[in-house]
């Protein structure tokens, strides 16, 4: 189980990025713009957290809170 | 193991295309972006493992079709014969390997879950190819153009 905070810790470091950068309404695009640095970030991250989400999952989640949100809820 | 064996075969085969070009006696050209690019674009990223090598099985059945037509096409220099032989050789084993692996996750994923992603890259295909068709065309086209003006 995972709290908001711990994903976004997580996000952080995958992301090798200081956390006080990852604000919750920060878009994703815009902290990295090779996309595939994020598509490996949310395989890590469901291989951390063991959550499952396939690509209809994040096609409204464009924010660091809504991918925080995202994985948070899916690790209860 | 053998995944990464797969991606160092495809960094492998960029080199042989430039060897071929080379041997050929023109110069490669830095492309800005690839045809790999489009999918992405028309299928969407793939967010786990399952879907990039959906989004793979469905590219490396192109590239095998389109090289075999290639490859059958009349006058093709030895050269780019060879290269594409030795590509289509890779690519049939790595075909292989994705299909099984995808097979193998059906436990994980579910078989619904995982023939909607392989679902949603063959439509992907299908629109990239077309659109890239449609250029090709243009160009040709415009070549034709260029060669009777001359005339």
């Amino acid at each position: 189980m995972a709290t908001a905070s711990d994903v976004k810790g997580r996000v952080a470091r995958l992301l090798k990025l200081p956390p006080e950068r990852l604000e919750d309404d920060r878009v994703l695009t815009d902290l990295v713009t090779e996309s595939f640095v994020l598509v490996e970030m949310v395989i890590e991250l469901q291989e951390e957290l063991g959550v499952r989400v396939v690509q209809d999952d994040l096609k409204d989640v464009r924010t660091v809170g809504d991918l925080t949100a995202l994985f948070a809820s899916r690790s209860q | 193991m053998d995944l990464t064996r797969h991606f160092a075969d495809e960094a492998q085969h960029a080199r042989y295309w430039t060897d071929c070009i080379q041997r050929l006696g023109a110069e490669p050209l830095r492309l800005d972006a690839a045809y790999q690019d489009r999918y992405l674009e028309a299928a969407g990223m793939p967010v786990n493992l399952m879907e990039v090598l959906a989004i793979t099985q469905v590219f490396e059945q192109r590239v095998i079709n389109q090289y075999a037509r290639h490859a059958r096409a009349p006058d093709v220099q030895p050269e780019i014969r060879d290269t594409l032989d030795r590509i289509m050789q890779d690519e049939t084993w790595h075909l292989q390997w994705v299909r099984q692996a995808l097979v193998s996750m059906e436990g994980e994923w579910g078989k619904e879950t995982v023939l909607a992603a392989i679902r949603r890259c063959w439509d992907a295909d299908q629109k990239v190819y077309a659109a890239t068709l449609s250029e090709h065309a243009e160009r040709v086209q415009h070549l034709l153009g260029i060669s009777k003006e001359a005339e």
